[in-house]
Protein backbone atom coordinates (compact mmCIF):
# COMPACT_ATOMS: atom_id res chain seq x y z
CA UNK A 1 0.00 0.00 0.00
CA UNK A 2 2.76 2.55 0.79
CA UNK A 3 3.51 3.30 -3.21
CA UNK A 4 0.30 3.53 -3.95
CA UNK A 5 0.10 5.88 -0.96
CA UNK A 6 3.54 7.21 -2.39
CA UNK A 7 2.01 7.94 -5.96
CA UNK A 8 -0.92 9.71 -4.54
CA UNK A 9 1.19 12.25 -3.27
CA UNK A 10 3.20 12.56 -5.85
CA UNK A 11 0.49 13.28 -8.41
CA UNK A 12 -1.26 15.40 -5.70
CA UNK A 13 2.41 17.44 -5.30
CA UNK A 14 2.61 17.39 -9.16
CA UNK A 15 -0.60 19.99 -9.62
CA UNK A 16 1.27 22.58 -8.50
CA UNK A 17 4.85 21.85 -10.89
CA UNK A 18 3.80 22.68 -13.75
CA UNK A 19 3.58 26.29 -13.40
CA UNK A 20 3.54 29.22 -15.82
CA UNK A 21 4.59 26.99 -18.28
CA UNK A 22 1.42 24.49 -18.53
CA UNK A 23 -0.34 26.39 -21.85
CA UNK A 24 3.03 27.20 -23.63
CA UNK A 25 4.26 23.38 -23.11
CA UNK A 26 1.23 21.69 -24.52
CA UNK A 27 1.03 24.13 -27.13
CA UNK A 28 4.43 23.33 -27.97
CA UNK A 29 3.62 19.98 -28.31
CA UNK A 30 0.78 20.73 -30.40
CA UNK A 31 2.57 23.08 -32.52
CA UNK A 32 5.55 19.77 -33.55
CA UNK A 33 2.63 18.01 -34.64
CA UNK A 34 1.48 20.80 -37.02
CA UNK A 35 5.51 20.94 -38.20
CA UNK A 36 4.73 17.06 -39.00
CA UNK A 37 1.96 17.74 -41.23
CA UNK A 38 -0.80 15.88 -38.91
CA UNK A 39 -2.60 18.52 -37.50
CA UNK A 40 -3.57 22.37 -38.92
CA UNK A 41 -0.65 24.78 -38.70
CA UNK A 42 -3.26 27.28 -37.10
CA UNK A 43 -3.05 24.96 -33.80
CA UNK A 44 -0.81 26.98 -32.53
CA UNK A 45 -3.25 30.11 -31.68
CA UNK A 46 -5.97 27.82 -31.45
CA UNK A 47 -4.69 26.34 -28.53
CA UNK A 48 -6.40 29.08 -25.95
CA UNK A 49 -7.70 29.89 -22.61
CA UNK A 50 -10.64 31.65 -21.51
CA UNK A 51 -11.33 32.24 -17.21
CA UNK A 52 -13.62 32.79 -14.94
CA UNK A 53 -12.30 34.58 -11.44
CA UNK A 54 -9.61 32.07 -10.47
CA UNK A 55 -10.14 29.20 -13.03
CA UNK A 56 -8.42 29.33 -16.21
CA UNK A 57 -9.77 26.59 -19.00
CA UNK A 58 -7.17 25.44 -21.83
CA UNK A 59 -8.56 24.10 -24.38
CA UNK A 60 -8.75 23.64 -28.48
CA UNK A 61 -10.90 26.23 -30.42
CA UNK A 62 -12.88 24.39 -32.77
CA UNK A 63 -17.08 23.22 -33.05
CA UNK A 64 -16.61 20.74 -31.28
CA UNK A 65 -13.07 21.05 -29.21
CA UNK A 66 -11.39 18.82 -31.10
CA UNK A 67 -8.60 18.62 -33.63
CA UNK A 68 -8.51 16.40 -36.13
CA UNK A 69 -5.29 14.15 -36.85
CA UNK A 70 -3.77 12.87 -40.25
CA UNK A 71 -2.64 10.07 -38.67
CA UNK A 72 -1.36 6.51 -40.73
CA UNK A 73 -2.83 3.49 -39.00
CA UNK A 74 -6.51 5.16 -38.51
CA UNK A 75 -9.33 6.46 -40.83
CA UNK A 76 -10.09 8.92 -38.39
CA UNK A 77 -8.63 10.44 -35.79
CA UNK A 78 -9.53 13.44 -33.18
CA UNK A 79 -7.23 15.03 -30.15
CA UNK A 80 -9.05 16.46 -27.51
CA UNK A 81 -6.89 18.68 -24.78
CA UNK A 82 -8.48 19.96 -21.78
CA UNK A 83 -6.76 21.65 -18.48
CA UNK A 84 -8.43 23.40 -15.71
CA UNK A 85 -5.59 25.64 -13.66
CA UNK A 86 -5.74 28.50 -10.98
CA UNK A 87 -4.94 31.47 -13.17
CA UNK A 88 -2.58 33.12 -10.72
CA UNK A 89 -1.17 29.88 -9.30
CA UNK A 90 -0.96 27.98 -12.18
CA UNK A 91 -2.06 24.74 -9.92
CA UNK A 92 -3.61 22.17 -12.08
CA UNK A 93 -6.77 21.23 -11.21
CA UNK A 94 -7.53 18.89 -13.86
CA UNK A 95 -6.19 17.66 -17.06
CA UNK A 96 -7.48 15.42 -20.31
CA UNK A 97 -5.80 14.72 -22.94
CA UNK A 98 -7.71 11.63 -25.08
CA UNK A 99 -7.30 10.58 -28.90
CA UNK A 100 -10.43 8.82 -30.17
CA UNK A 101 -11.22 8.01 -34.17
CA UNK A 102 -11.43 4.55 -36.14
CA UNK A 103 -8.51 2.68 -36.57
CA UNK A 104 -7.58 0.63 -40.27
CA UNK A 105 -10.47 -2.46 -39.42
CA UNK A 106 -12.74 0.63 -38.96
CA UNK A 107 -13.03 -0.87 -35.07
CA UNK A 108 -13.63 2.59 -32.98
CA UNK A 109 -10.33 3.31 -30.77
CA UNK A 110 -9.53 5.36 -28.07
CA UNK A 111 -6.67 6.32 -26.15
CA UNK A 112 -7.02 8.69 -22.84
CA UNK A 113 -5.15 10.55 -19.89
CA UNK A 114 -6.90 11.96 -17.00
CA UNK A 115 -5.64 13.87 -14.02
CA UNK A 116 -8.37 14.10 -11.81
CA UNK A 117 -10.73 17.43 -10.59
CA UNK A 118 -8.96 17.80 -6.61
CA UNK A 119 -12.01 20.32 -6.56
CA UNK A 120 -14.52 17.86 -7.39
CA UNK A 121 -16.95 17.46 -4.10
CA UNK A 122 -17.27 14.95 -2.04
CA UNK A 123 -14.18 13.33 -2.18
CA UNK A 124 -12.17 15.38 -4.51
CA UNK A 125 -9.66 13.39 -7.08
CA UNK A 126 -10.24 10.40 -4.79
CA UNK A 127 -12.07 8.36 -7.63
CA UNK A 128 -13.45 4.86 -7.12
CA UNK A 129 -12.11 2.74 -4.83
CA UNK A 130 -8.53 3.34 -4.33
CA UNK A 131 -5.32 4.50 -4.98
CA UNK A 132 -4.43 1.66 -7.18
CA UNK A 133 -7.49 1.08 -9.15
CA UNK A 134 -8.08 4.68 -9.45
CA UNK A 135 -4.93 6.43 -9.60
CA UNK A 136 -5.51 10.63 -9.67
CA UNK A 137 -3.38 10.39 -13.26
CA UNK A 138 -4.09 7.61 -15.19
CA UNK A 139 -4.71 6.13 -18.51
CA UNK A 140 -6.95 4.00 -20.48
CA UNK A 141 -6.43 2.09 -23.90
CA UNK A 142 -9.74 0.52 -25.56
CA UNK A 143 -12.29 0.41 -28.09
CA UNK A 144 -14.16 3.13 -25.72
CA UNK A 145 -14.32 5.00 -22.48
CA UNK A 146 -17.36 3.12 -22.04
CA UNK A 147 -16.66 -0.70 -22.77
CA UNK A 148 -16.23 -3.20 -19.93
CA UNK A 149 -13.73 -3.81 -18.22
CA UNK A 150 -12.43 -0.57 -18.14
CA UNK A 151 -8.50 -0.44 -18.06
CA UNK A 152 -7.35 2.47 -16.19
CA UNK A 153 -3.96 2.40 -15.76
CA UNK A 154 -1.74 4.17 -13.31
CA UNK A 155 0.84 6.49 -14.62
CA UNK A 156 3.94 7.64 -13.36
CA UNK A 157 5.01 11.04 -11.73
CA UNK A 158 4.64 13.05 -14.78
CA UNK A 159 3.17 16.43 -15.95
CA UNK A 160 0.39 17.74 -18.00
CA UNK A 161 2.78 18.02 -20.99
CA UNK A 162 4.67 14.97 -20.36
CA UNK A 163 1.28 12.95 -20.59
CA UNK A 164 0.35 14.42 -23.56
CA UNK A 165 3.78 13.15 -25.02
CA UNK A 166 3.42 9.70 -24.03
CA UNK A 167 -0.26 9.85 -25.80
CA UNK A 168 1.16 11.10 -28.97
CA UNK A 169 3.83 8.78 -28.51
CA UNK A 170 1.68 6.32 -28.84
CA UNK A 171 -0.05 6.85 -32.43
CA UNK A 172 2.29 9.31 -34.16
CA UNK A 173 5.74 7.53 -35.31
CA UNK A 174 8.86 8.42 -34.26
CA UNK A 175 7.52 10.73 -32.03
CA UNK A 176 9.88 10.21 -29.14
CA UNK A 177 10.55 13.13 -27.03
CA UNK A 178 13.00 11.06 -25.07
CA UNK A 179 15.06 9.18 -27.37
CA UNK A 180 17.33 6.50 -25.87
CA UNK A 181 20.54 8.23 -27.35
CA UNK A 182 19.84 11.54 -25.46
CA UNK A 183 18.85 9.46 -22.51
CA UNK A 184 22.50 7.48 -22.72
CA UNK A 185 23.71 11.08 -23.33
CA UNK A 186 22.33 12.40 -20.16
CA UNK A 187 23.51 9.55 -18.03
CA UNK A 188 26.92 9.68 -19.22
CA UNK A 189 26.75 13.74 -18.35
CA UNK A 190 25.93 12.54 -14.55
CA UNK A 191 28.48 9.99 -14.47
CA UNK A 192 25.30 7.34 -13.78
CA UNK A 193 26.43 5.18 -17.04
CA UNK A 194 24.37 1.83 -17.46
CA UNK B 1 -16.39 35.05 -29.12
CA UNK B 2 -12.70 36.26 -29.68
CA UNK B 3 -10.20 33.93 -28.61
CA UNK B 4 -7.34 35.33 -26.46
CA UNK B 5 -4.57 33.74 -28.17
CA UNK B 6 -5.82 33.97 -31.62
CA UNK B 7 -5.97 37.92 -30.96
CA UNK B 8 -2.46 37.98 -29.47
CA UNK B 9 -0.81 36.16 -32.21
CA UNK B 10 -3.02 38.59 -34.40
CA UNK B 11 -1.04 41.45 -32.53
CA UNK B 12 2.48 39.71 -33.10
CA UNK B 13 2.39 38.83 -36.86
CA UNK B 14 0.09 42.55 -37.64
CA UNK B 15 3.61 44.34 -38.35
CA UNK B 16 6.07 41.85 -38.72
CA UNK B 17 9.57 44.13 -38.17
CA UNK B 18 7.74 46.29 -35.79
CA UNK B 19 6.87 46.82 -32.31
CA UNK B 20 4.21 44.81 -30.28
CA UNK B 21 2.76 45.78 -26.61
CA UNK B 22 1.51 42.90 -24.43
CA UNK B 23 -0.58 44.47 -21.64
CA UNK B 24 -0.30 42.32 -18.40
CA UNK B 25 -2.66 42.97 -15.79
CA UNK B 26 0.25 42.86 -12.95
CA UNK B 27 3.92 41.43 -12.01
CA UNK B 28 2.72 38.42 -10.98
CA UNK B 29 1.30 37.36 -14.72
CA UNK B 30 3.84 38.90 -16.68
CA UNK B 31 6.16 35.92 -16.63
CA UNK B 32 3.48 33.77 -17.53
CA UNK B 33 2.47 35.97 -20.82
CA UNK B 34 5.71 35.86 -21.95
CA UNK B 35 6.28 32.45 -21.82
CA UNK B 36 2.63 32.13 -24.12
CA UNK B 37 4.72 35.01 -26.30
CA UNK B 38 7.30 32.26 -26.67
CA UNK B 39 5.34 29.47 -27.72
CA UNK B 40 3.23 31.60 -30.35
CA UNK B 41 7.00 32.76 -31.89
CA UNK B 42 6.70 31.10 -35.38
CA UNK B 43 9.14 28.54 -36.37
CA UNK B 44 13.29 29.97 -36.74
CA UNK B 45 12.45 33.25 -34.56
CA UNK B 46 14.43 31.74 -31.84
CA UNK B 47 13.07 34.32 -28.87
CA UNK B 48 15.33 36.22 -26.78
CA UNK B 49 13.81 37.64 -23.20
CA UNK B 50 16.22 40.65 -22.44
CA UNK B 51 15.43 43.91 -20.36
CA UNK B 52 17.77 46.13 -22.26
CA UNK B 53 16.43 48.34 -25.12
CA UNK B 54 19.43 48.09 -26.78
CA UNK B 55 20.09 44.10 -26.79
CA UNK B 56 16.29 44.17 -28.37
CA UNK B 57 16.53 46.55 -30.94
CA UNK B 58 20.33 44.60 -31.85
CA UNK B 59 18.04 41.43 -32.01
CA UNK B 60 17.46 41.62 -36.05
CA UNK B 61 17.13 38.06 -36.79
CA UNK B 62 15.00 36.74 -33.44
CA UNK B 63 11.65 37.55 -32.13
CA UNK B 64 12.79 40.06 -29.17
CA UNK B 65 10.85 39.72 -25.59
CA UNK B 66 11.73 42.89 -24.28
CA UNK B 67 10.61 42.44 -20.43
CA UNK B 68 11.91 45.93 -18.94
CA UNK B 69 12.97 46.49 -15.36
CA UNK B 70 11.76 50.00 -15.55
CA UNK B 71 9.03 50.68 -17.89
CA UNK B 72 9.43 54.41 -18.11
CA UNK B 73 12.75 53.96 -19.33
CA UNK B 74 12.42 51.42 -21.58
CA UNK B 75 9.29 53.14 -23.25
CA UNK B 76 11.44 56.68 -23.71
CA UNK B 77 14.58 54.73 -25.05
CA UNK B 78 12.13 53.02 -27.77
CA UNK B 79 10.46 56.54 -28.50
CA UNK B 80 14.29 57.81 -29.00
CA UNK B 81 15.50 55.38 -30.67
CA UNK B 82 12.42 55.14 -33.08
CA UNK B 83 14.09 55.97 -36.53
CA UNK B 84 17.23 53.34 -35.88
CA UNK B 85 14.74 51.36 -34.93
CA UNK B 86 11.85 51.55 -38.28
CA UNK B 87 15.17 51.65 -40.42
CA UNK B 88 16.22 48.20 -38.89
CA UNK B 89 12.28 46.98 -39.34
CA UNK B 90 13.60 46.30 -42.89
CA UNK B 91 16.07 44.13 -41.91
CA UNK B 92 13.73 42.75 -39.09
CA UNK B 93 11.92 39.86 -39.80
CA UNK B 94 9.91 39.78 -36.29
CA UNK B 95 8.46 42.10 -34.11
CA UNK B 96 10.19 43.55 -31.04
CA UNK B 97 7.45 42.55 -28.23
CA UNK B 98 7.39 45.03 -25.42
CA UNK B 99 5.68 43.82 -22.27
CA UNK B 100 4.07 46.57 -19.74
CA UNK B 101 2.05 46.52 -17.20
CA UNK B 102 -1.78 47.84 -18.01
CA UNK B 103 -2.49 51.23 -16.61
CA UNK B 104 1.12 51.36 -15.51
CA UNK B 105 4.01 53.52 -16.04
CA UNK B 106 5.21 52.67 -19.20
CA UNK B 107 1.43 52.84 -20.25
CA UNK B 108 1.41 56.32 -18.48
CA UNK B 109 4.87 57.21 -20.39
CA UNK B 110 3.76 55.59 -23.58
CA UNK B 111 0.38 57.89 -24.08
CA UNK B 112 2.25 60.95 -22.40
CA UNK B 113 5.37 61.09 -23.87
CA UNK B 114 6.30 58.95 -26.27
CA UNK B 115 3.25 59.62 -28.97
CA UNK B 116 5.00 59.08 -32.06
CA UNK B 117 5.81 55.98 -30.93
CA UNK B 118 2.69 55.20 -29.31
CA UNK B 119 1.23 55.83 -33.22
CA UNK B 120 3.75 53.65 -34.54
CA UNK B 121 2.82 50.29 -32.27
CA UNK B 122 -0.97 51.22 -33.66
CA UNK B 123 -2.98 48.33 -33.61
CA UNK B 124 -0.26 45.75 -32.71
CA UNK B 125 -1.18 45.67 -29.05
CA UNK B 126 -3.04 42.97 -27.25
CA UNK B 127 -4.61 42.55 -23.67
CA UNK B 128 -4.87 38.49 -23.53
CA UNK B 129 -5.89 38.76 -20.03
CA UNK B 130 -8.81 40.78 -20.74
CA UNK B 131 -10.07 38.98 -23.70
CA UNK B 132 -9.95 35.87 -21.58
CA UNK B 133 -12.27 36.74 -19.08
CA UNK B 134 -15.87 35.43 -20.44
CA UNK B 135 -19.09 37.42 -20.13
CA UNK B 136 -20.88 34.74 -17.67
CA UNK B 137 -24.41 35.21 -18.40
CA UNK B 138 -23.68 35.27 -21.89
CA UNK B 139 -22.07 32.08 -21.83
CA UNK B 140 -24.35 30.61 -19.67
CA UNK B 141 -27.31 31.66 -22.16
CA UNK B 142 -25.11 29.84 -25.37
CA UNK B 143 -24.61 26.77 -23.31
CA UNK B 144 -28.30 26.28 -22.37
CA UNK B 145 -29.41 27.48 -25.97
CA UNK B 146 -27.01 24.73 -27.57
CA UNK B 147 -27.18 21.86 -24.70
CA UNK B 148 -31.12 22.22 -23.39
CA UNK B 149 -29.55 22.31 -20.04
CA UNK B 150 -28.43 24.76 -18.09
CA UNK B 151 -24.41 24.32 -17.24
CA UNK B 152 -25.12 22.87 -14.26
CA UNK B 153 -28.01 20.27 -14.68
CA UNK B 154 -26.05 19.15 -17.92
CA UNK B 155 -22.76 18.97 -15.36
CA UNK B 156 -24.86 16.43 -12.90
CA UNK B 157 -26.17 14.16 -15.86
CA UNK B 158 -22.12 14.08 -16.69
CA UNK B 159 -21.02 13.23 -13.08
CA UNK B 160 -23.63 10.84 -12.72
CA UNK B 161 -22.10 9.17 -15.62
CA UNK B 162 -25.10 10.05 -17.91
CA UNK B 163 -23.34 10.85 -20.78
CA UNK B 164 -20.48 9.51 -23.32
CA UNK B 165 -17.10 10.35 -22.46
CA UNK B 166 -15.96 11.38 -25.75
CA UNK B 167 -13.62 14.33 -26.41
CA UNK B 168 -16.42 16.61 -27.34
CA UNK B 169 -18.74 16.16 -24.25
CA UNK B 170 -15.08 16.32 -22.40
CA UNK B 171 -14.72 19.62 -24.08
CA UNK B 172 -18.48 20.71 -22.84
CA UNK B 173 -17.70 19.62 -19.24
CA UNK B 174 -14.53 21.37 -19.13
CA UNK B 175 -16.48 24.45 -19.97
CA UNK B 176 -19.70 23.62 -17.60
CA UNK B 177 -16.96 23.71 -14.87
CA UNK B 178 -16.01 27.15 -15.80
CA UNK B 179 -19.49 28.46 -15.76
CA UNK B 180 -20.31 26.52 -12.61
CA UNK B 181 -17.26 28.06 -11.24
CA UNK B 182 -18.62 31.66 -11.75
CA UNK B 183 -22.36 30.78 -10.27
CA UNK B 184 -20.26 29.69 -6.61
CA UNK B 185 -18.68 32.53 -6.51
Amino acid sequence: MKDWIALYKQHRARRGNAGEALGSSLRNALVRLADQGICAASIQGRFTNRKSGRLREWYIASDTGREPLALPGMKHAFLTVLALADSRTHHVHQFTAMLEGHGADDATWVVAVHLEDDRAPPAHDRKGSGACGHAALHCHVGRSLEVQPQVRVPLPNIGPAEALEWLLSVVVPKWEPAPWPAVVAALDERSDKL
Amino acid sequence: MREATEVLQSALQRDDGGIAVVWCPDLGLRDWLVSEVDSLAPTGARPLRTDSVAEAIAAEDRMALLVPIDETEAVLDLDGSRDKVIAESRMRKYPLVLFLVRNGDGARALAEKAPSLSSWIGGSDADPEDIANIDIQAERQRFAERTGQTPDAWLAAWRAGGIPRTGDKYALAYFAMLLEGAERA
